[in-house]
């Protein structure tokens, strides 16, 4: 098993030999247990608050729901195995960050899954790499309160559901105006407030360093 | 791509939002989720290096978890679950705290000389009665330890903490550590020179003090009395443990509205006997270090004991008389409840191990009680006379 690919593993999950398919899912949640419980555990906790999961049961249920959906796992010829290792932790990513989206909406008592069956792993990679403007927007993330921190993360959660310009649910919205005993109204304002503070401290940033537009 | 076309890009609304997201990724705030991120991640060695929770070790084949919902099945309603967990919480709290309880009566001297009456722990528990005729004896409880360090009640005090500047009368060495949480007192504002000149320069503006422990929520407060009868005090909605007083405390000075904070202090507070007896004094400062005023802080007991709420203050009277409180005196609370419920009849403030011994031995008697923080308490309290 230590000598498959995980798109191999993740073939032998999905077929019918369940001994070969328990020991291919002992393996791939060896191999990326570590690094999923890793990254989980940095996530802000406002959402798993708000989620009300824990990071070891959010990391148990992304394996699990992967190792259902096994047969989905589309693999990419000829990746070296960084890369293909980092494709597949990207799909649990993926994974555990719908499944968080989707637990923050079962608190309204919602009755299926609006994001779960979206599920695939052949998007194109769109995300910029790092630069001086990339590392200038952590930055000024991290000038900001914790609740306007909290309110940006809350939105982009729901940004990154694959739906252009996706709106905070309602009811989510609600759950953190209670978090911060504030109104639906201030988190708005919060959020408008707090994306202005960013683009003048990125602006800022630029304009010192002249990189400015 | 040039950076001159990366701040154009930034420029527009929808950009922005994308590279909030980015940002936020990059600040591990959200778990990546393309190869890039991954790789980035892993640049960053977010791999978790210690040792697994015991939960995680292995991985165990299992149906879904209860806390993490079902594709395509119907759910269990979220405040179902919610509530089945409180309830299994409060057996085991209950159970726990019994157990604590005869533990630590066991092991330490401070605690608990429940007494060996028929409201002793232990002892039978009598019926629910209604009556005033026998009132049973809550208290006094002897939590008082061998070695004391300040209050007026402490024969050991240093003169710099015999007289407590927070009113109270006994520390005890030991207090101001382990679990116990303590109320957040806050006294209003007294500007310096600069800060009058602000306040003056602003006649239309208002100031507020805000409040934020560890990781907790701001809580906010005006920061001078506007009117005569108001208190000099204010009492936050708030508590914190030893740990998170450690953590960190910080006071902003804001402009009511205005949501920024204009002078702050941030400091680690180690609770001790001296700051328990002197409480702490806050200096906000502008940013550029600048006093704005100072103002106190006190770090009060913060347990009341709840015996019941009613719409009718005389019930309430009644149902205290059932006990006779030694050592405490009950009193009834306006409660910001508007339904059912609009006044509490409780003792306290106190410590943790003092509320937890009246508790357990109201419920002993068969009454109701339970811990409570008094957020919702409203105004000064009335005294009900037990006599």
């Amino acid at each position: 098993m230590a000598e498959c690919t995980d798109a191999g593993l993740f073939g032998l999950v999905s077929r019918d030999d369940l001994t070969r398919a328990r020991a291919a899912q002992a393996e791939l949640y060896q191999r990326h247990v570590r690094y999923l419980f890793g990254v989980l555990s940095k996530q802000r906790a406002c959402l798993y608050e708000l989620a009300a999961v824990s990071v070891e049961d959010l990391v148990q249920e992304t394996f699990r729901r992967a190792f259902e959906r096994a047969a989905s796992f589309v693999a990419e010829p000829n990746l070296d195995r960084e890369r293909a290792a980092h494709r597949t932790r990207a799909w649990l990513g993926r994974i555990a960050h719908h499944l968080l989206v989707d637990a923050i909406e079962a608190r309204r008592e919602v009755a299926a899954s609006p994001f779960l069956d979206h599920q695939i792993v052949t998007e194109d990679d769109e995300s910029p790499p790092s630069t001086p403007l990339l590392r200038a927007v952590r930055d000024g993330l991290a000038s900001l309160t914790e609740r306007e921190q909290d309110v940006l993360t809350i939105t982009a959660l729901y940004q990154r559901v694959g739906e252009t310009h996706q709106r905070l649910p309602n009811a989510v919205a609600d759950e953190l105006a209670k978090r911060w005993a504030i109104s639906q109204e201030s988190v708005r304002a919060i959020r408008s407030r707090a994306l202005k503070k960013l683009r003048g401290f990125v602006t800022a940033r630029g304009t010192v360093q002249g990189e400015a537009p | 791509m040039t950076d001159r076309d990366e701040h154009n890009r930034f420029d527009e609304d929808e950009s922005l939002e994308q590279w909030v997201v980015a940002g936020l990724v990059d600040q591990q705030a959200l778990a990546p989720i393309t190869a890039a991120e991954v790789a980035r991640a892993h640049a960053d060695g977010l791999e978790f290096q210690g040792e697994l929770p015991q939960s995680l070790r292995v991985y165990v084949e299992k149906p879904s978890s209860t806390k993490v919902v079902m594709l395509n099945e119907r759910r269990i309603p979220s405040r179902s679950r919610v509530w089945l967990g409180h309830g299994l919480s409060a057996v085991l709290g209950a159970a726990a705290a019994a157990a604590i309880l005869i533990w630590r009566t066991e092991r330490n001297p401070r605690l608990l000389a429940l007494g060996k009456d028929p409201g002793s722990v232990g002892a039978r528990v009598p019926a629910q009665s209604t009556s005033a005729s026998i009132p049973a004896t809550i208290g006094p409880f002897e939590l008082r330890g061998p070695n004391c360090c300040a209050g007026v009640d402490c024969a050991d005090s240093k003169p710099s903490l015999r007289e407590c500047a927070s009113a109270r009368r006994f520390i005890d060495c030991g207090d101001a550590q382990g679990s116990e949480r303590y109320r957040i007192r806050i006294g209003r504002l007294a500007p310096s020179p600069t800060g009058r000149f602000l306040l003056d320069k602003s006649p239309d503006r208002s100031l507020e003090i805000c409040v934020r422990i560890a990781g907790s929520p701001l809580h906010c407060t005006k920061a001078f009395a506007t009117a005569e009868n108001e208190e000099a005090w204010s009492l936050l909605p708030m508590t914190a443990t030893a740990n998170d007083l450690l953590a960190g405390v910080t006071v902003q000075l804001r402009w009511i509205g205005e949501g920024e904070s204009m002078a702050e202090w941030s400091f680690p507070i180690q609770s001790n006997p001296t700051v328990l007896c002197n409480g702490i004094s806050v200096k906000a400062k502008l940013p550029d270090g600048e006093p704005v005023g100072s103002l106190s802080m006190f770090l009060d007991d913060a347990y009341y004991v709840e015996l019941g709420r009613s719409n009718s203050m005389r019930e309430l009277g009644q149902r205290v008389l059932v006990h006779k409180f030694v050592g405490m005196g009950p009193q009834i609370y306006e409660t910001e409840s508007s339904g059912q419920g609009r006044f509490a009849v409780t003792v306290g403030p106190m410590s943790q191990t003092l509320a937890e011994a009246t508790r357990w031995a109201v419920l002993a008697r068969g009454a109701d009680a339970k811990l409570v923080f008094g957020f919702d308490y409203r105004g000064n309290a009335l005294r009900v006379p037990t006599e």
